[in-house]
């Protein structure tokens, strides 16, 4: 096989990896920001399911959650839900392991803002809402950006997990060439790939944070 | 609070204990897999790259002499075969998960297999080989020469069991890997210098022209006795009867044998 089959052969592997990732952020991003207010919240009723919820997924490895989504409606239900969709599976476990870290993200974001504005908001008339969205959140959105943008590279390389349930992304395409044609380099190539998209995100994530750089012009 | 921590803590580890007694317990029972798999229209069977047992040809259809047999018998059982890449260590929680409804790969039959699975008929004969680098070639001629080398082997594979059956190699420094291939691998990168594997499997590799495992070699030495390939099914599955039956037929007519020797493995064919 050519060097050009083998980079297409990886681009496939490459599309299962990207599209894990682009799925995940989708749907994570807004995800996380519920749990974020249900740990925030006065009221244990919400409080207190959210952190459990953040503690157990933040205490367990991901590879283990992935394991436990895929085989345990089958095994222990006899209802194997992912039989014919194994990316779901990996797509349900990303996301809920992913909210739960961006919601802990949010969470420091929200309370890194000191109570005096939301005071200062007061005295000037606006309710709680309108202090949150109009003062306080894109304050966040600029403190946020450094974390964010760590655990979203993060989510880049994680995704490589999924081949635990023997999902082809471009490590498991890259292991298969060893199986079916010997050749080893495929697998040492794959590393280019996760380079190239981590630097491109790396050079959008600090446009963004230079963007926000209000106060320095 | 602090009480409330406690009971969740304990709770949580209730369920895991809960969940890890009723994944050990084994199923007895008869299991309806005819009327399951009939019901779903395929036979979903759990294969890896192993050629020229399970491979894709250049249009990516999986062909190879399970695939093609597994082809015929679904014909007979009047489902269509869907072939799904499994990872090989983690065949069994696919099997119980019904994430797939057979383990058909090359398959070796051994006991401990057999209290997890409902083996099929015994189709074909392999051995284990003993795979080392050609530069070590003089230092390792016997079993007993390797006694102070690092072995590797695929994790929970019928080598592994040979290297903890061999008096000599059984307190070898040892490495269970993924998969074969990934047991070759640590031969190459000399993090293990000899791996214990499938006869199929290491000469193909070993063979292939143009590929990263030409500087190894099969060492002339028997580890383990001849053993044979099967179709592993659910433990109580009544598929394994009709697929039995079904493989009688296809020998009694020699469709086994034509495809046999397309992929030149007459010779290991089981015939009786």
């Amino acid at each position: 096989m050519s060097f050009f089959e083998i980079t297409l052969a990886l681009f496939q592997g490459f599309f299962v990896t990207l599209k894990l990732f682009g799925l995940t952020l989708l749907f994570a991003l807004p995800l996380g920001f519920l749990i974020a207010f249900g740990s925030m919240s006065k009221y244990k009723l919400f409080s207190l399911p959210s952190k459990t919820f953040v503690w157990i997924i933040r205490g367990t490895p991901l590879m283990l959650q992935i394991i436990v989504v895929f085989y345990v409606p089958g095994i222990l239900f006899n209802y194997p839900i992912f039989k014919d969709d194994r990316f779901l599976a990996a797509l349900i476990t990303f996301v809920i392991n992913y909210a739960a870290y961006f919601s802990e993200i949010y969470r420091g974001g929200i309370e890194s803002i000191p109570r005096g504005q939301y005071e200062a908001g007061q005295v000037l008339g606006l309710t709680k809402t309108q202090t949150f969205f109009k003062v306080v959140l894109m304050q966040v959105v600029k403190n946020i950006l450094p974390p964010m943008s760590n655990e979203i590279i993060t989510l880049v390389k994680d995704t490589s997990l999924i081949r635990v349930i023997a999902i082809v992304e471009i490590i498991k395409a890259a292991e298969r060439f060893i199986a079916k044609e010997a050749i080893l380099w495929p697998l040492f190539y794959t590393g280019v790939f996760y380079l190239l998209f981590c630097g491109v995100l790396t050079l959008l994530f600090n446009y963004f944070e230079k963007k926000l750089d209000y106060y320095k012009t | 609070m602090k009480k409330k921590v406690l009971a969740i803590i304990c709770l949580a580890l209730a369920g895991i204990a809960v969940f890890t007694l009723a994944s050990c317990m084994g199923k007895e029972e008869k299991v309806e897999d005819l009327a399951y798999i009939t019901a779903n229209k395929k036979l979903v069977i759990g294969i890896t790259d192993f050629e020229p047992i399970d491979f894709q040809d250049a249009s990516g259809k999986w062909v190879g002499f399970d695939a093609e047999l597994a082809e015929k018998v679904c014909e007979k059982l009047g489902v269509s075969a869907q072939f799904q890449l499994i990872n090989w260590d983690t065949k069994i929680e696919e099997l119980n998960g019904k994430t797939i409804d057979c383990i058909w790969n090359g398959f070796t039959v051994d006991a401990d297999r057999q209290k997890k699975v409902s083996f099929s008929k015994e189709y074909m004969i392999n051995k284990q080989v003993i795979v080392i680098r050609k530069d070590d070639a003089s230092k390792y001629t016997d079993i007993a020469s390797l006694a102070d080398a690092a072995l590797v082997a695929e994790s929970a594979s019928v080598g592994e069991k040979a290297i903890k059956a061999t008096e000599t190699l059984k307190d070898n420094t040892y490495v269970g890997q993924a998969s074969q291939s990934d047991a070759l691998k640590e031969v190459i990168a000399k993090t293990a210098d000899a791996a214990v594997i499938d006869f199929t499997m290491a000469a193909y590799l070993i063979n292939k022209e143009d590929g990263d495992f030409t500087s190894l070699m099969i060492l002339d030495a028997k580890i383990a006795d001849d053993e044979y390939y099967a179709i592993g099914f659910r433990k109580g599955s009544d598929l394994t009867e009709k697929v039995n039956s079904l493989l009688a037929d296809l020998e009694a007519d020699g469709t086994i044998k034509a495809i046999a020797e397309k992929y030149g493995l007459s010779d290991s064919l089981v015939t009786k």
